[in-house]
């Protein structure tokens, strides 16, 4: 009989990578921790840039730059 | 359009965890028992209010009374009724997760605003009413 139960090992993987996010988040200065948990939590840009009180093309620009800073932090090792 | 993997790999992990900061949680938490603080708060003001015109219009039948009786009974059911149709939805998260405890966060402030200036509008309406019923305790031959 096939086993259907997830892979363990799979599983983990996952959990750390979201939680290697999440502390890369978390290290990011406010200006770009905001945009960032926005766009995560499945905003759009107009919707961001209302809640922020922000332009498009601010929200677009700090966005850039939030990602950049993101990626490097998820490559730092902890 | 090219897709972004890369946000899209994130939006996953991100929305895979089911985590609710311990802070938001016990903001909402709070929140809940404000709410019901509140609600047995406006019963006791509905029982003492209502129930009191009611007992003094029974005390003293006249007409002043039992329209003053009912005037109240109709402020506090429009109370109720904008009670009970603003606070839909807002005592429990649909889901435990950190988007809907923001949502539901975020939906109580939205609701506590729409509160005050009903709140203001009916207080408005009764002091008005107040000042001009030409109700006054029966003298004393």
């Amino acid at each position: 009989m096939a086993d259907t139960a997830p892979n363990p090992e799979a599983g983990l993987a996952r959990e750390q990578q979201g939680a290697r996010l999440r502390r890369a988040v978390h290290g990011l200065p406010l200006l770009y921790r905001q945009v960032v948990t926005l766009l995560l939590e499945g905003m759009e840009y107009d919707e961001m840039a209302q809640v922020l009180g922000i332009s498009e093309s601010n929200v677009g620009a700090r966005l850039s730059r939030a990602r950049q800073m993101l990626r490097e932090l998820m490559e730092v090792p902890r | 359009m090219k897709p972004d993997l890369e946000l899209e790999a994130w939006r996953d992990q991100w929305q895979a965890d089911t985590q609710v900061p311990a802070d938001l949680r016990r903001k909402v938490a709070r929140e809940s028992r404000n709410l019901r603080l509140l609600l047995g708060l406006e019963v006791l003001v509905t029982l003492v209010m209502g129930g009191g015109s009611t007992l003094w219009a029974a005390i003293e039948p006249r007409t002043e009374m039992v329209v003053l009786a009912a005037a109240v009974w109709l402020f506090l059911g429009a109370a109720w009724t904008f009670a009970a149709i603003s606070r839909r939805g807002i005592w429990s998260p649909a889901a435990v997760s950190t988007a809907e405890f923001l949502d539901l966060s975020i939906r109580r402030c939205r609701k506590k605003l729409l509160s005050a200036a009903f709140g203001a509008g009916l207080y408005f309406v009764e002091t008005a009413f107040c000042l001009t019923y030409p109700c006054r305790p029966s003298s004393s031959p």
